[in-house]
């Protein structure tokens, strides 16, 4: 079945960030099974069905969209490729898809675009992990460190964890080690541990740019 | 907080904790005057498709219904979208007995999830607002 994160010309797409939300993501940016990054846009809305708008997006320019070094207008208005794919969905539940196909912005209305002022401004330097659209390598720290906090996520089933500490603003997130050690696996909720951890940095092949820091939890310990 | 069954009860931790009893007035977008029971279907029933590819937290908030509490955020999301363009902003007035509701700020500063008892028939909450 067919809707808007399965379209015919673009596969199967997992949602990388959301933007804007309304009773569903309605801006956000999405990648396909190719690699290939979308900007998506709910463009306009018909008594029958409604419209979605999907800009081919680099890499380099994903990152310069995120930073609002490039508006929202024209990442539609003026995409790379110079098209866009234009989708139409039923409002059935669930929504029928009705069309798609490519074509030149400039057979659109100028005011189905998001306003020249409509841009993203996101601070954070983390770029979302892409499926190998960038060369990422990847480096373990040697040295482990500890820190002392409430454990407040823990899945063994996703390897992932989350600790809040005092000392940092944003929980710590990150991954089990490959073999969780019965510490981990035994723990709970709530409860305050020392943990450690180490570092794992990864960098753009390219730029050397740090994408993304990770931790990997090696061992709980309650106190 | 709430005793009654609400939105996105199937799901684990959700509503999550920290939401908070509305009190006040909230905007959302509706297609029809005055406002059908259409206007007010989750993400989960428009969209299912999308629904299972959202993470667990995206999920319960797509098993809640969008609202704004401040007025200038719903015109600035009319006017960044065409679609929005063409619907109604409604008002509703939301109180201990309407559910529970969280600030969930994805794009709008005062965009709110609200998760309302299942029961209720929510469209009758709402009027057409004309400010």
């Amino acid at each position: 079945m067919f809707d808007i994160l399965n379209v015919p010309e673009l596969g199967n797409l997992e949602i990388v960030e959301i933007y804007d939300y309304y009773n569903m993501p309605i801006l956000f940016s999405c990648q396909n099974s190719a690699a290939q990054l979308y900007m998506v846009f709910f463009a306009d809305y018909f008594p029958e069905y409604e419209m979605w708008l999907y800009a081919e997006v680099s890499p380099m320019r994903f990152k310069r969209i995120r930073s609002g070094e490039i508006n929202l207008y024209d990442t539609f208005r003026e995409p790379e490729m110079e098209r866009l794919l234009k989708a139409m969905f039923s409002h059935e539940t669930p929504a029928e898809f009705i069309d798609s196909q490519y074509i030149h912005p400039n057979q659109l209305d100028n005011d189905v675009f998001p306003p020249v002022s409509k841009c993203l401004n996101i601070q954070k330097d983390e770029i979302p992990e892409l499926v190998d659209a960038l060369k990422v390598i990847e480096e373990e720290q040697e040295k482990s460190f500890e820190v002392e906090g409430r454990l407040i996520g823990l899945s063994l089933t996703t390897k992932k964890f989350e600790i809040e500490t005092e000392t940092n603003d944003k929980p710590i997130k990150g991954y089990i080690q490959k073999d969780a050690n019965s510490n981990i696996r035994n723990a709970t909720i709530s409860r305050q541990y020392k943990a450690t951890m180490k570092e794992v940095i990864k960098r753009n092949e390219m730029t050397d740019e740090v994408v993304k820091t990770e931790h990997i939890l090696l061992n709980l310990e309650g106190v | 907080m709430n005793k009654l069954k609400l939105f996105g009860w199937e799901l684990k931790d959700c509503p999550p904790t920290d939401v908070e009893s509305p009190s006040g007035i909230v905007y959302c977008f509706v297609w029809n005057n005055p406002p059908q029971k259409q206007d007010f279907r989750t993400a989960r029933e428009r969209k299912p498709g999308v629904y299972n590819k959202l993470s667990d937290d995206e999920k319960c908030e797509a098993n809640g219904f969008s609202v704004f509490t401040n007025y200038q955020d719903i015109l600035v999301a009319k006017e960044d979208y065409r679609g929005f363009r063409k619907a109604y902003i409604a008002e509703a007035n939301l109180t201990s007995e309407c559910g529970v509701i969280k600030n969930t700020p994805s794009g709008y500063p005062s965009h709110h999830t609200w998760w309302p008892p299942i029961e209720k028939q929510i469209w009758l909450l709402f009027k057409i607002e004309t400010q």
